[in-house]
């Protein structure tokens, strides 16, 4: 390496060169007033750079409303309509109504699910008699798998051309996830507030479903 | 339920091991708490991320384009992409060199779609610098923003965006090269013929003062 070698008189100024280069070079540039200037043109493209960040103008707050509008978009089609993905987030949405309905619940609703009808029970409104939360809930839950089903099918489609070693962690992640969701469904079955706070774990575990699967096209092309 | 309060994070934090070791893990920097708040769905975490990462990503992004309408929608369609994707950050990796990366391929698509080749009639070999300007003449002459501005306009597209990653966002080679998709060897190179190049139409402007 010649001692005035410009590009490498650059990567010490960026700092990339290893220790005892870097001491090499500082000791060269120190008595070499050819170096010596064109580390000064490093320092001044440098220092031009910097000027020109502090007379930046403020961005434009029109962006980040753009950002948060978009991030938070409700869907405008029929969700049987979209794509397996899009339709995933409808069908939760339905199944949040659904929660909200029961979790409203004009006539009271039992935290444990009644074997047999209290005679103290007060009777329901008449327009509220035929509504059965349980049934609810179940139909709830119902759509929710469904709408698993829908992202999990959506993996597996994918999951062929994913790198092995990618494949196997979100495998091994997804199933832990899931196993969670199975077992917590089971000790809820008969808990109307274990039930409700089931649902927030589905929307949790299909938020994280759909974060994977919309990576699964970038995982695939690398 | 706390059950699920993890779900999210199962997806991610077991790439560094497993959770089950939390007790070992060195504390996380704030700004990766706010990642993981922000994939957990805290629309405050993700607007501090925004907030502390849009401008050098929309300078970046004007740097490319040269249009401040295009500029903004550009930095605007980055952050959405980021947020839809943020849980695929891996915990080993900046957060600002990786909206880089998005910006540059928004960029590329928004220029594809414009059937534009940036500059393509204006660019040319780097000049001679003219022996008689010097650095502080170049820092004292004056309206260095839009000399520098007009300087990197005139340097290849993909050569100008190395050298922005490093000059002005302060990327190091391996970071620019992941950036950029190039071996490092590349990356060192591209800056050096992007310095030269910058040396040469900066002395041109200075020159004729």
């Amino acid at each position: 390496m010649h001692p005035c070698d410009r590009e490498r008189l650059m990567e010490w100024f960026d700092g990339e060169l290893e220790p005892d280069e870097a001491a090499a070079m500082e000791s060269h540039v120190a008595g070499c007033e050819g170096c010596r200037g064109e580390l000064a043109w490093l320092r001044a493209e440098q220092e031009l750079m910097t000027q020109r960040r502090a007379a930046e103008p403020p961005m434009n707050p029109a962006v980040w409303r753009a950002v948060t509008e978009r991030v938070h978009a409700p869907a405008k089609r029929p969700w049987w309509s979209m794509s397996p993905l899009t339709a995933l987030f409808g069908a939760m949405a339905v199944a949040a109504g659904l929660i909200v309905m029961v979790g409203r619940g004009d006539a009271p609703v039992p935290s444990v699910r009644p074997s047999v009808p209290s005679p103290l029970a007060m009777p329901a409104p008449a327009n509220q008699r035929k509504r059965d939360p349980w049934a609810t809930l179940d139909r709830a839950e119902r759509e929710y798998r469904d709408a698993l089903a829908v992202l999990e099918a959506e993996y597996r489609e994918h999951r062929g051309r994913l790198p092995p070693a990618t494949a196997a962690r979100y495998d091994r992640n997804l199933q832990r996830s899931r196993r969670a969701v199975d077992t917590a469904s089971q000790i809820a079955r008969d808990d109307v507030d274990g039930r409700l706070a089931l649902f927030d774990g589905y929307q949790e575990y299909m938020r994280s479903l759909e974060l994977v699967v919309a990576e699964l096209p970038h995982q695939v092309n690398q | 339920m706390a059950l699920f309060a993890g779900v999210i994070a199962l997806l991610t934090e077991d790439r560094q091991g497993g959770r089950q070791r939390l007790p070992e893990a060195p504390p996380l920097s704030e700004e990766r708490v706010l990642i993981r708040r922000a994939v957990e769905g805290d629309p405050l975490a993700f607007r501090r991320l925004f907030e502390d990462h849009a401008p050098p990503v929309r300078r970046f992004i004007g740097d490319l384009l040269r249009d401040d309408a295009a500029a903004d929608e550009a930095a605007q369609e980055t952050f959405v992409r980021a947020h839809a994707r943020l849980a695929s950050l891996r915990d080993d990796e900046k957060l600002l060199p990786w909206l880089f990366g998005i910006a540059r391929r928004v960029c590329m698509e928004e220029q594809r779609a414009r059937r534009r080749q940036p500059l393509a009639g204006e660019r040319s070999a780097p000049e001679e610098v003219d022996p008689s300007l010097s650095p502080e003449g170049l820092l004292l002459s004056g309206e260095s923003d839009r000399m520098l501005s007009t300087a990197l306009e005139g340097i290849d597209e993909e050569r100008r965006t190395a050298l922005v990653l490093r000059i002005d966002h302060g990327l190091d080679y391996g970071e620019i090269a992941a950036v950029m998709g190039w071996p490092a060897a590349k990356v060192k190179n591209e800056i050096h013929r992007a310095r030269l190049e910058l040396r040469a139409r900066l002395g041109k402007y200075v020159g004729g003062v």
